[in-house]
């Protein structure tokens, strides 16, 4: 994830001083870092990486909800490199207390996907998304054109 | 040493599918990223793998890993260093 200390993205367990479950890679390390990416598949590990937010890298222009907008690819590039599979997953707040998780069938892409098989698995995967947003329209936002980047 | 470079530029072209260069091409001192060979993030990725593959060199310490990974020389002096495999 793109990390701005100064800002939201400062976790609560840094404010808390406790040691977080997991490590955050900043796409601002060197090559976008895509080798701790890698390393950290390579041993096993779950990476999380937001699939509908574009900053650097291979993406393709691909329709959402109605017009097209630019979406990476590399989470799909990354799973096929390290022989591992992509599960979407997307939450919602249900309530006071509590959130429904949606986790969809895991995708395994092949090394170097060509771009057919790229759009195929963005476009199912922005399909989810946009049934979610219909469902929870005031819990999928943007604070820049998302369209227009 | 030059051996290992050679094969390095082998592995290279095959394992990134850079079909359209020679091992001759590629300078031992050039850049591999950005300028030079020209290799992106995703690249480097490829590269993780094959190091780990054919020398089993695990990366893990990212300042090491941009020094390795500036050109031919310095990844073949890596491997030298670190490979056990």
């Amino acid at each position: 994830m793109f990390r701005n200390d100064g800002l939201a993205t400062k976790h609560f367990f840094e404010l808390a001083r406790v040691e977080p479950p997991f490590n955050i890679i900043d796409v601002e390390n060197y090559l976008g870092g895509s080798i701790e990416t890698i390393n950290s598949l390579l041993n096993g590990d779950i990476v999380m990486i937001m699939g509908d937010r574009y900053f650097k890298g291979p993406y393709i222009n691909i329709p959402f909800l109605g017009k097209n907008a630019k979406i990476p690819t590399s989470p799909f590039i990354l799973a096929g490199s390290a022989g591992c599979a992509v599960v979407p997953l997307l939450t919602a707040k249900t309530g006071k207390n509590s959130n429904e998780v949606l986790i969809g069938d895991p995708v395994w892409p092949t090394r170097r996907p060509d771009a057919a098989q790229l759009e195929e698995m963005v476009g199912s995967f922005l399909k989810m998304i946009e049934e979610y947003v219909y469902k929870y329209p005031y819990q999928w936002y943007n604070f820049y054109d998302f369209w227009n980047e | 040493m030059e051996e290992l470079k050679q094969q390095l530029k082998e592995f290279i072209i095959s394992e990134l599918f850079l079909d359209d260069i020679t091992p001759e091409e590629i300078e031992n001192n050039a850049p591999l990223f950005g300028e030079g060979l020209g290799l992106d993030s995703l690249d480097a990725v490829e590269l993780v793998v094959l190091l780990r593959k054919e020398y089993n060199i695990d990366i893990k310490n990212m300042d090491e890993g941009k020094i390795a990974f500036r050109s031919i020389d310095s990844l073949a002096e890596y491997i030298q260093q670190h490979g056990n495999g």
